[in-house]
């Protein structure tokens, strides 16, 4: 969904080749070969099982050339000026260090490509927050750090661009508020976050769900729950003059 | 509920006047309805209904996009309309109708359009309940709505230095934003209340820096209605105490504030409905 409205939102030029950093699923990728009809996917991504499952969501246009690597957004085995865009779709909030991962993004593009961002805004899940840290104790102290610690703000991204060398052309929060069950909600947290609630014990941890469970279902008459959904884009030019001059073919 | 500061016919009378350089002043007002374009489900829209279309925005953005049949337009203000027509030169096999018009006094049949549109205008409607009523009403079973409107929180910085001038502005101006922006989960209530299914509504938020001048350019632009009642010298020293402040909190790089759009997405359901 993010990924979709973050190609979207790309200016209507000519993307032959795409890096996906962190391609997850490989959706962006997909929109990307909808959209403009891109001929070359390079997809990176640490997770081989992610590897997997962007080959098998890439397979339907077996006419683009793709290239799926393992390896870290820092050592990605990509030449530097070789695509026409690159894009990163919710994976920036993972890395350790923000702003060499976008200089890394950037280096990658050719002279007069663009950079794509969409990352958590600030302020999603807030309600989610809320409620975790109002009970005494508070359940899963972890979870509510991390949202807090997985958002980024216009003001930084806009750094790291900047420090990249890349013009912004536009950056923009998107805040949606969603409704489901309590059930589907924390079933995607603790598919995400899996690694942000097992330092509860698991006999704890069960019985600590049931009452977040509870605790959201009580928020509403029908036992459903809303909650703030917060994203943050980005769209960057690299410079058009002074740069590589040109595009290489180091991804063929 | 409805906003006594906002009067159909002072609006008009303004986007007449600055019907010629209008784009040029909202030049981002384009984007915007490109953006709310490309987020419509992707059905196959014959007939469209463009409420508030000024100069006809919304509409080229769909002619981009689909194969339309007919297009609709309504709008306050003669000078946009004729804009609007003399855009759509040139742009054959459809069918075009527009008509100068309040948006709950529209000469158009019910339960009739695919889609209904309404960019940036529905901050200016007064009884915005009934406005979407009557959007409600032209749609089709099953018929698309699109509204992209002021967001709540847009423009605070400005809104802040409005309430901060001595003496203090007329009312109008210096409440304008509380009656006229939604946020998403107000416009969702409002929907539904209109017989809706909300599909998509999100705000979205930017940082903007624009010179002083080129603000106040705007704002004049899309407010003037605003204090219309006034006389040309108030008006003008008005202008003139909004423009000094406005240089005033301005940085180097001109003034810094915070741009919100509100985009919705809904459907008429397409069962038999009451």
């Amino acid at each position: 969904m993010g990924a979709r409205r973050l190609v979207a939102a790309l200016p209507a030029a000519r993307y032959d080749s795409v890096l996906d950093v962190a391609c997850g699923t490989g959706f962006a990728s997909l929109a990307m070969i909808e959209r403009f009809g891109a001929r070359r996917v390079t997809g990176v991504d640490s997770s081989a099982a992610m590897i997997e499952r962007a080959r098998a969501t890439l397979a339907e246009h077996p006419e683009v050339e793709l290239r799926l690597y393992r390896a870290d957004v820092l050592s990605m085995p990509v030449a530097d000026g070789a695509f026409d865009a690159v894009l990163c779709a919710m994976a920036l909030h993972w890395f350790a260090d923000r702003q060499a991962a976008v200089a890394a993004m950037a280096r990658a593009l050719r002279a007069g490509g663009d950079l794509g961002i969409v990352a958590p805004g600030v302020g999603h899940d807030r309600e989610c927050a809320a409620l975790l840290q109002g009970e005494d104790p508070p359940l899963f102290p972890s979870l509510a750090e991390a949202f807090a610690v997985n958002e980024i703000s216009p003001d930084e991204l806009g750094r790291y661009i900047a420090a990249a060398g890349l013009e912004p052309l536009d950056i923009w929060v998107e805040e949606r508020r969603r409704r489901t069950t309590p059930d589907r909600y924390l079933a995607r947290l603790t598919a995400v976050g899996s690694h942000l609630i097992d330092d509860v014990p698991e006999d704890r941890r069960e019985r600590q769900l049931r009452r977040v469970r509870d605790l959201m279902a009580a928020t509403s008459d029908d036992g459903s729950w809303s909650y703030t959904f917060t994203k943050i884009f980005a769209v960057a030019r690299a410079p058009a003059a002074g740069g590589h001059g040109g595009r290489a073919e180091a991804d063929r | 509920m409805s906003s006594r500061h906002l009067h159909p016919e002072r609006i008009a009378d303004c986007f007449d006047a600055g019907a010629g350089d209008y784009e040029e002043v909202v030049w981002r007002n384009r984007q915007g309805a490109e953006r709310l374009v490309a987020a419509l489900p992707d059905l196959q829209y014959q007939d469209l209904l463009d409420v508030g279309c000024g100069t006809g925005l919304a509409s080229l953005a769909m002619i981009e996009r689909f194969a339309l049949r007919s297009i609709t337009g309504v709008d306050l203000s003669p000078g946009m309309l004729a804009r609007f027509r003399s855009a759509l030169e040139g742009v054959g096999g459809v069918e075009v109708r527009l008509h100068a018009a309040d948006v709950l006094a529209m000469p158009v049949p019910a339960d009739r359009y695919d889609v209904v549109l309404s960019t940036m205008a529905f901050h200016w409607f007064p009884e915005k309940q009934r406005a979407l009523a009557a959007m409600a009403r032209s749609l089709r079973p099953g018929g698309v709505l699109g509204v992209l409107t002021g967001g709540r929180g847009t423009e605070a910085e400005y809104r802040d230095l409005l309430a901060g001038l001595r003496p203090e502005l007329p009312a109008a101006l210096a409440e304008s934003y509380e009656s006229t922006v939604r946020d998403h989960v107000e416009m969702e209530t409002d929907l539904l209340r209109a017989g809706l299914q909300p599909e998509d509504v999100w705000l979205e938020r930017r940082q903007r820096l624009t010179p002083p001048e080129r603000f106040l350019a705007r704002w004049r632009a899309v407010a003037g209605h605003l204090i219309a009642d006034l006389s040309p010298a108030e008006q003008v020293e008005i202008w003139h105490r909004i423009g000094a402040g406005l240089r005033s909190a301005s940085g180097p790089e001109g003034f810094a504030y915070t741009f919100v759009k509100l985009f919705a997405v809904a459907r008429r359901p397409a069962g038999p409905t009451s």
